[in-house]
């Protein structure tokens, strides 16, 4: 494995070990000391959180103790705390004495999740996370009750990738829930998770998962170190974390997946790969990402294998469409009529005449409007919705043509491609060759189909230096594996697909070793003969 | 030293690179006139002898095992004779390199870009070519695996097409040997053993960084053979097509030929195929010509060869440019010229030369390890 030794000594990791929660609010100058004398706890927190509404900081009497309860009033169950804290403590305001705060929670809170915060840090950190805090006086600790209120989106089905057979549960912003949906997916006691907190002002929590006896010991300290690494003021989206973990920055193409579907990144969780949780994302990535992962679809398994095997050979060719048709029309009607068979050259060239623009012009002009058309789609809001597509197919395919602007073929073309750029199952992907586009189309303003062919090479060679967490980007085409071309192009039965791809080193490579192609009974059915 | 990394081929990709590399513009120049309508089995000896001669440049090679051609030079002359050894041959690379890039700005000029400047092929050529470079051999390696189906695929189909066409005349290729064997082994020697197969030469720059260079012989013939296969294939097409005395006229009869494809009155004039063939192949084979020289360069100079990817590339644009004035000029010294006095001297005697010194000295370094 000497591509990850020669990948892995380029950095030093500073900080070892479980990085950021001992240390969560070191950069911001607030003390870590917890005093014992509870009075002063409670100055110090009233200072931190000073012109705040929903602090709250009440006096309660726990076993004869003099104590503090502590939270933020927004972010906590309002019935809970007083189910099961306020009541439990008041009613017995002289109750049975402690030792410990794991003595007192046995006694008093023994339904509640709790944590026991030994420093100021875990203090604010709990208070910060809508737990319940209780300082109680001459103790050097104090409990944290978990409470807090989940507020969030239901689960529902991924707005972006949508499928027509299989699960349609997505994932939501919220961490936990998230997790629940791969768990649920996947009982095996070696999904792991590790959790991180990330962002010196937002304290994100980042969950690392992976299947420990799958994934590949090498490429998770890679993962692990480069998680390490981020220092970020806050990260509000998994995108925040992309950026900060490729390998390359400077590149069109995505170097890490993203997805909202679970059973995707169960998928991928199995192939070896770890995935990357964001709290407050509904988006996970997982690395390492090769370029076909963006060609597969997780309703590919779903469906009979010849069918789905298919359907990834039109997204291919719709990748090369999007990326080269608009192009390929310039390079043809400026410089090469020849390649057109007469028939079709006579009709193209006459509805070209009377255009007042050279062809790159008017592809140009058209393939913006429609990047301004899909952005403001984008953006607007929903109820203006329909004004803007009546008034964009109306102007931009009708009127222009109409008026003489662009020529019909060339309405063609640009619908065209803008459908087959629809094509991949990732967007981010698609972004790629919405960029490339223009690129080669330019390129073959200049150069005709040389130019084309220019380009091509060019970014084969840009995609073939690409690595992702040292796996090659192109994998497993160059370098060709021929083991692992089973899900590459085509999809073979899941019965025959049998190993892991061996390009991410699993540490065990074999998913299922007996031979289970099904195959109708010995005896014919019902004992005829 | 640490800054020089060693970069490492599997053996898949040495054979695409070979196999790329040997068809790279020996398909589209014509070649093997000497031999008329017998140009194929002149070719088909030629492989054989160019087996030989891959045989020879691996049996050296397998005398110092992870060593390139030049370590070798070094190893057996010292310091000094070594590096103008090295020198010399870091000329006749880039000489080759320029050359084979002349040929493919010349067909563009001529049958595509009629008004462009050879300055601008040439330059654009180059830009890909320094990309690729700077990237690496592995980067070399994974693109042509990335190219190598269509490249493949294209050459075959260019044949298909021609004889689904009806232009393809069997008549053409007899009589088979009729002028005895003379003209045959006029067209081998010095010309078709030389070009393409003795260029061979520049992969013992590239040999010695497979993975598994045991494996690499039997690779390295598997793969001339192939491409010698494909060169035969290649001759035939354009024999049967053109006819022998077009296909003698023509500055490149693989275009002219797949310029008789005519199907379903629809796929016609598929010269971007023929082109995109040509244009992948010139790349491999400058990139591996400009690889051995480069390598050269930084075994003489001790620094990472990346630092010369750049400028010897722009030299190597120079050249190409400034080689020779016309079409006509650059074939014949291409065909004359060239074989004998710069292929034959570099691909075969100095080879021969250093065969026996680097048995004796490797002799003599195995006792004494004994």
């Amino acid at each position: 494995m000497s591509i990850f030794s020669s990948l892995f000594t380029r950095k030093k990791n500073k900080n070892k070990g479980k990085p950021t929660e001992e240390e969560l609010f070191k950069q911001q100058d607030i003390p870590k000391q917890y005093y014992s004398q509870v009075e002063k706890n409670k100055k110090l927190l009233e200072e931190l959180f000073k012109g705040t509404f929903d602090f709250k900081c009440e006096p309660i009497k726990i076993g004869g103790h003099k104590a503090y309860l502590t939270y933020l009033s927004t972010m906590t169950d309002k019935n809970e705390l007083s189910n099961r804290v306020i009541q439990v403590a008041t009613n017995h305001p002289t109750g049975i004495s402690f030792n410990n705060m794991i003595e007192m929670r046995e006694l008093y809170f023994p339904s509640v999740d709790f944590k026991v915060a030994e420093n100021f840090h875990r203090v604010v950190w709990a208070v910060l996370n809508g737990e319940a805090l209780i300082m109680v006086d001459g103790f050097n600790e104090a409990l944290s009750l978990g409470i807090g209120l989940p507020e969030q989106r239901a689960i529902s089905e991924p707005s972006t990738q949508t499928i027509i057979r299989g699960p349609k549960d997505g994932f939501v912003e919220g961490l936990p829930v998230n997790i629940l949906l791969v768990r649920k997916r996947l009982k095996n006691p070696r999904l792991k998770f590790e959790i991180y907190q990330m962002g010196r002002d937002s304290k994100t929590n980042v969950a690392l998962g992976y299947i420990n006896d799958i994934a590949n010991e090498d490429l998770l300290k890679e993962v692990r170190e480069r998680l390490n690494k981020i220092d970020v003021g806050a990260l509000l989206d998994s995108g925040n974390v992309e950026e900060f973990i490729v390998d390359k920055t400077i590149t069109p193409f995505p170097l890490v997946y993203n997805t909202e579907r679970p059973d995707s990144i169960c998928g991928h969780l199995l192939e070896g790969k770890m995935a990357i949780f964001v709290d407050g994302s509904p988006f996970v990535l997982t690395v390492p990402t090769l370029f076909v992962d963006f060609f597969q679809a997780s309703e590919d398994y779903y469906q009979p294998f010849i069918m789905s095997s298919f359907v990834r050979l039109v997204r291919y060719s719709s990748f090369m469409i999007a990326l080269l048709f608009p192009s390929l029309y310039v390079a043809i009607s400026t410089f090469h009529h020849e390649l057109m068979p007469t028939q079709l050259l006579i009709s193209v060239q006459a509805q070209r005449e009377g255009v007042p623009f050279p062809a790159v012009i008017e592809i140009i002009i058209m393939e913006l409007s429609f990047e301004v058309l899909r952005e403001a789609g984008v953006r607007m809001p929903r109820v203006v919705g329909q004004t803007v597509s009546i008034v964009g197919a109306l102007v931009i395919g009708q009127a222009a043509v109409e008026a003489g602007l662009v020529s019909n073929v060339l309405v063609i073309v640009v619908a065209f491609t803008a459908i087959a750029s629809f094509v991949s199952p990732i967007y981010s992907f698609s972004i790629a060759t919405r960029l490339l586009r223009f690129v080669v189309i330019f390129s073959a303003a200049f150069m005709g189909l040389y130019g084309v062919l220019l380009f091509l090479i060019i970014m084969v060679i840009h995609l073939v230096s690409l690595r992702s967490f040292g796996i090659p980007y192109l994998a497993p085409v160059a370098p060709f594996q021929p083991r692992n071309q089973d899900d590459v192009f085509v999809r073979v039965p899941i019965w025959l697909n049998k190993n892991r791809p061996s390009y991410l080193y699993p540490k065990s490579p074999v998913r299922s070793e007996e031979n289970n192609q099904p195959s109708p009974p010995d005896q014919p059915v019902g004992g005829q003969k | 030293m640490k800054n020089i990394l060693v970069e490492k081929l599997s053996l898949w990709q040495l054979f695409i690179l070979i196999f790329i590399f040997e068809i790279g513009n020996a398909a589209v120049v014509s070649t093997g006139n000497d031999a008329n309508q017998d140009a194929w089995i002149a070719i088909g000896l030629a492989m054989v002898f160019g087996m030989g001669l891959a045989l020879m440049y691996y049996f050296m090679l397998s005398r110092l095992p992870g060593k390139n051609l030049f370590e070798i030079f070094q190893f057996c002359f010292g310091k000094w004779m070594g590096g103008l050894l090295t020198l010399l041959y870091i000329l006749y690379f880039l000489y080759i390199a320029s050359r084979v890039l002349r040929d493919f700005c010349e067909l563009i000029v001529s049958f595509i870009f009629e008004e462009t400047p050879i300055e601008f092929i040439a330059i654009t050529m180059v830009i890909v070519i320094v990309y690729m470079l700077y990237l690496g051999l592995e980067v070399m390696g994974r693109t042509s695996e990335v190219f190598m189906p269509y490249f493949f695929s294209f050459i075959i189909i260019i044949g298909i097409a021609v004889f689904i066409s009806g232009e393809m005349e069997f008549e053409n290729l007899f009589p088979i040997l009729g002028d005895g064997f003379k003209p045959v082994l006029k067209a081998v020697f010095p010309q078709l053993l030389t070009f393409p197969f003795g260029e061979l030469i520049a992969f013992t720059m590239i040999i010695p960084y497979t993975s598994k260079f045991k494996k690499a012989k039997k690779i390295t013939l598997l793969a001339v053979m192939a491409s010698g296969i494909m060169l035969i294939y290649n001759a035939v097409l354009q024999i049967t097509t053109l006819g022998v005395d077009m296909r003698a006229r023509s500055n490149f009869p693989l275009l002219s030929s797949a310029r008789e494809i005519s199907l379903l009155e629809f796929i016609e004039r598929v010269d971007l195929v023929v082109v995109f063939i040509v244009m992948f192949g010139i790349i491999i084979k400058v990139s591996v010509f400009f690889y051995g020289a480069l390598k050269g360069l930084e075994l003489i100079s001790n620094r990472p060869y990346r630092m010369y990817v750049v400028p010897i590339g722009a030299i190597i644009a120079f050249i190409s440019v400034k080689i020779s004035d016309n079409f006509a000029e650059h074939i014949e010294e291409g065909l004359i010229v060239v074989p004998l006095f710069m292929h034959v001297p570099f691909q075969l005697l100095l080879p021969l030369m250093i065969l026996p010194v680097l048995l004796w000295k490797t002799r003599k370094s195995k006792e004494g390890r004994k």
